[in-house]
């Protein structure tokens, strides 16, 4: 983080203005000319001492209740970060007061300018929340902040993975859909100071959220984003998304399902070479064969306590079990819960009975349709798989299919709108005409594009 | 030579090495007749590699053949030696190698190479296209009458910048393809087989077809391809009864009905069967030599499969002797059980699990697990009511299947497509995971 911590302590120096000076000077700014702003109001800002931003003004008043928070974004912004960030702030509910109304009036463009310091507002707004036992009073404002700072929902802002960070510590996953649930496919540096890493670490954080609240296939798409990111080298982060790749695609698919195929040789080799456990604890898992697995999960399991991985991976080893019977119903139309228990590797006294929970849970979350009959007494009961009810023949289905018609259209739009751009841009049309010997020769070449 | 000789076999072996007690009705005489050339020393080898009930008499018929056919002392010694360890572990009197007869023949062999050699020198020396090929060629038949088959196909590949003719270009061919099935070079074998094929117009040329269409039967079985016994099949049902007696340093007529009609039950469906097999009046030739063969493919056709699966039980002893064949017979022996288990539920809506047992002569239990493995490699679409023990066909609906289909790829297409635009507006704006900076 850029911003360095305040020194409360420190003497005023003498260079930097005092209060109201400051204050002259930011209000001055206000609807002045744009390269104001970076020229004076910046530089000062950033050399006045941290103690200026927690005084009154001289003749008492708060210069936060001075500033607009939506013409003086910035002047307002350094002030309240500086604020949060001492370490025994005063009127800390009157603090986020004020944060939450900048936030609901800030003006964004002014506030792209001095993002390194807005950058700082969700740690800020945090710490006071977590400070009177709130945590949950950040999230909602932060939300708006994102939605506020970023032109559009797909844009990528500097706040969005401190935020779902914020959301994983304070365990409000849900609240973190807001945000997670639009796609990033906008990145821009230039205008919003994001760099690589923002990028990995939403993904990463996203996917965590995501199997906190157990969407798997979300996390898995989001920790593959992570992975296939393009990379010259392989960062520490791609590394853990990969580990948690495994084991989420092992738990929502039974496989390791391939990544794509752009991702770069040396992340899939770095992983290899350090995490080979995971992988073959993914072979094993494959292979449906419970033995093998429970030898492989105990040669692995110091690497996944390590890794914090444990829980996920103990999961991944239950849902074996459900596999297994879900491969049986396939196969079988009745099958008995002792037959269903030897076929799946239950083992113990307690085999037949761990089967039927097993079955029972599966039916009730919907991942088979089976009835237990207990009326032959042989084997402990009866299981009857049945088929998928969902004909698909109600208005949901072609609600559904609407939907994703819509959905893939949109996608296929902004991709033409891609092309388009790339086919008009200097760059291409410069390789293109690089490739043409002669100008005469032109209609050729544009005859073999075609 | 005695290690190359055996490395050589262990090469061919691919998999493990399966001991036969006793044949089934094989008659090793007549067997072997069909026969001649290095094979049939090949052959005999082989058999008594793996059959100690034969092995006396192959060996010593192979030893017999090996000093009246051939210059190729070493392998002489080696039989001989192997003759007399069998013959020492049963506390027989071992044959007495006939040194006087080894050195003769290394000394003329020697001999023989050098004029030949010279005589090529000469030719070459000329620049007589046509006495330099022979030449070649010459001394590469003699090479290969000596076993020494590296150097024999040398010889037979240098040939093939005097070929003047298509005959010539044959020739060559098929010299370099019965030294590279010897050798197990199969690869060899399938691009010398396209050569041939391409040359044009060449004088009986359907015997010749008939001799590419075997030699590229046993380079697809040699092969790891998934439908390696349908390309086989193929090949030999192509081959033409001209073949009789005249391709025997490499493969008999009866071997083509056997590893044919094995093949070709293995791979083809039952209209195939029909069209193909049964319809071929070229390969009903084939047949007629290997009655049980025709009644193996007729009891399949007829889904009489009792009959069907005892006639491949009391033959599988003499398949497991056969020098090509003997790896691949467990592989056919498994496809040709499981497409007769598809084929006997594929006219029903269900089945009783207990009659189908029967008719496999199996108990119900194994018939189970046979049949849960073909539910879950999807080649019977039927599920088992373990309960009233009944095989019934699984409904597929159509319908749900597309919409189950089509919603998967819809998502696949959505989430992969943005996945593309991320990366690609990350390149643009180019941000790289890139290695931290030197400070």
């Amino acid at each position: 983080m850029s911003m360095s911590a305040p020194n409360v302590s420190g003497s005023i120096s003498g260079i930097s203005p005092n209060c109201d000076e400051l204050l002259a000077v930011i209000v001055s700014s206000a609807g002045a000319p744009p390269d104001v702003i970076p020229k004076r109001l910046l530089p000062a800002l950033k050399n006045a001492s941290s103690q200026i931003f927690l005084l009154s003004t001289s003749d008492g008043k708060d210069p936060l209740t001075v500033l607009d928070p939506e013409k003086n974004t910035i002047g307002f912004l350094y002030f309240v970060t500086t604020r949060s960030y001492i370490d025994r702030p005063n009127n800390v509910p009157g603090l986020i007061q004020h944060l939450v109304n900048f936030i609901n009036k800030f003006d964004p463009e002014e506030a792209k300018l001095a993002i390194d310091r807005f950058t700082a507002i969700p740690e800020a707004l945090s710490r006071l929340a977590s400070g009177i036992g709130k945590p949950v009073l950040a999230i909602r404002p932060l939300v708006t902040a994102i939605q506020r700072l970023a032109p559009t929902p797909a844009h990528l802002t500097t706040l969005h993975y401190r935020f779902i960070k914020i959301c994983l510590l304070s365990k409000h996953y849900k609240d973190a859909l807001a945000v997670l649930d639009n796609d990033i496919e906008e990145v821009d540096p230039q205008r919003l100071s994001i760099n690589v890493e923002d990028v990995l670490l939403y993904h990463y954080y996203g996917g965590m959220a995501y199997i906190g609240m157990k969407r798997f296939d979300r996390a898995l798409e989001f920790f593959s984003l992570v992975i296939s990111s393009p990379s010259q080298v392989t960062s520490a982060i791609q590394i853990e998304a990969h580990k948690k790749y495994v084991l989420v695609s092992l738990l929502e698919h039974g496989k390791l399902l391939p990544l794509p195929k752009y991702t770069t040789q040396v992340v899939l080799r770095v992983f290899k070479n350090n995490c080979g456990g995971y992988l073959e604890f993914a072979q094993a898992f494959e292979s449906l064969n419970v033995t093998r697995v429970k030898n492989e999960f105990a040669k692995v399991a110091d690497m996944f306590t390590k890794d914090k991985n444990l829980g996920l991976a103990r999961q991944v080893l239950q849902a074996l079990y459900c596999r297994n019977i879900q491969q049986l119903t396939q196969t079988y139309m009745t099958l008995s819960l002792a037959d269903i228990a030897k076929q799946v590797g239950l083992e113990g006294p307690r085999a037949v009975h761990e089967a039927e929970e097993l079955v029972v849970q599966m039916i009730e979350s919907g991942q088979i349709f089976a009835t237990i009959s207990h009326a032959h007494a042989q084997g402990g009961g009866m299981v009857s798989f049945d088929d998928d009810p969902d004909r698909y023949d109600n208005g949901l289905t072609l609600a559904e299919l609407d939907a994703r018609i819509q959905r893939a259209a949109a996608v296929g739009e902004r991709v033409g709108k891609l092309d388009r751009g790339i086919g008009l841009s200097k760059e291409f049309l410069a390789r293109v005409s690089i490739n043409i010997p002669f100008h005469y020769d032109l209609y050729v070449v544009i005859g073999m594009f075609r | 030579m005695n290690d190359n000789l055996d490395a050589n076999a262990t090469k061919r072996k691919r998999t493990g090495k399966v001991t036969v007690d006793s044949p089934n009705n094989l008659d090793l005489d007549t067997y072997i007749a069909n026969y001649k050339g290095h094979t049939k020393v090949d052959r005999l080898l082989f058999i008594a590699d793996r059959c100690p009930a034969l092995q006396i008499d192959a060996y010593r018929l192979a030893v017999g053949e090996l000093k009246t056919g051939s210059l190729d002392s070493a392998k002489y010694s080696h039989a001989v030696g192997k003759l007399n360890d069998a013959l020492i572990a049963r506390g027989l009197a071992p044959q007495s190698l006939d040194a006087a007869w080894v050195e003769a023949t290394q000394k003329r062999a020697r001999a023989q190479t050098e004029k030949l050699e010279s005589e090529l020198k000469g030719y070459k020396n000329n620049m007589i296209k046509e006495s330099i090929r022979m030449g070649h060629m010459e001394l590469g038949d003699h090479f290969y009458n000596c076993g020494d088959l590296s150097n024999a196909l040398k010889c037979y590949s240098r040939t093939r910048d005097y070929c003047t003719t298509a005959k010539h270009i044959v020739d060559m061919c098929l010299n370099v393809m019965r030294v590279s099935i010897e050798l197990g070079n199969f690869s060899h074998v399938q691009s010398y087989i396209s050569k041939a094929e391409t040359a044009p117009e060449v004088q009986d040329k359907s015997l010749v077809q008939a001799k590419l269409r075997c030699a590229s039967a046993l380079a697809n079985l040699d092969t790891n391809n998934q439908n390696k016994y349908k390309l086989a099949a193929k090949m030999f049902l192509e081959t033409s009864f001209e073949i009789t007696n005249n391709y025997s340093e490499v493969i008999s007529s009866n071997d083509v009905a056997i590893y044919g009609g094995l093949c070709a039950l293995a791979s083809f469906d039952r209209a195939e069967l029909k069209s193909k097999v049964m319809d071929n009046n070229e390969f009903k030739n084939f047949l007629e030599l290997e009655p049980h063969i025709r009644e193996l493919i007729h009891s399949f056709y007829h889904s009489n499969y009792k009959t069907c699966l005892e006639i491949l039980e009391n033959s599988k002893n003499d398949l497991l002797l056969d020098l090509h064949l003997h790896s691949h017979v467990e592989m056919l022996y498994e496809n040709i059980r499981k497409k007769a288990l598809v084929q006997y539920f594929s006219p029903f809506q269900s089945v009783d699990l207990n009659r189908m047992a029967a008719s496999f002569s199996t108990d119900v239990r194994r018939l189970e697990s046979e049949l849960a493995l073909l539910i879950t490699d999807n080649q019977i679409q039927a599920r088992i009511d373990s309960h009233k023990k009944i095989l019934c066909a699984k409904q597929q609906d159509q319908r749900s299947h597309v919409f189950e289909k089509s919603l998967t790829i819809g998502t696949d297409y959505d989430k992969a497509t943005r996945a593309l635009l991320l990366r690609f507006n990350m390149v643009k704006a180019d941000l790289v995971v890139r290695p931290p900076k030197e400070i």
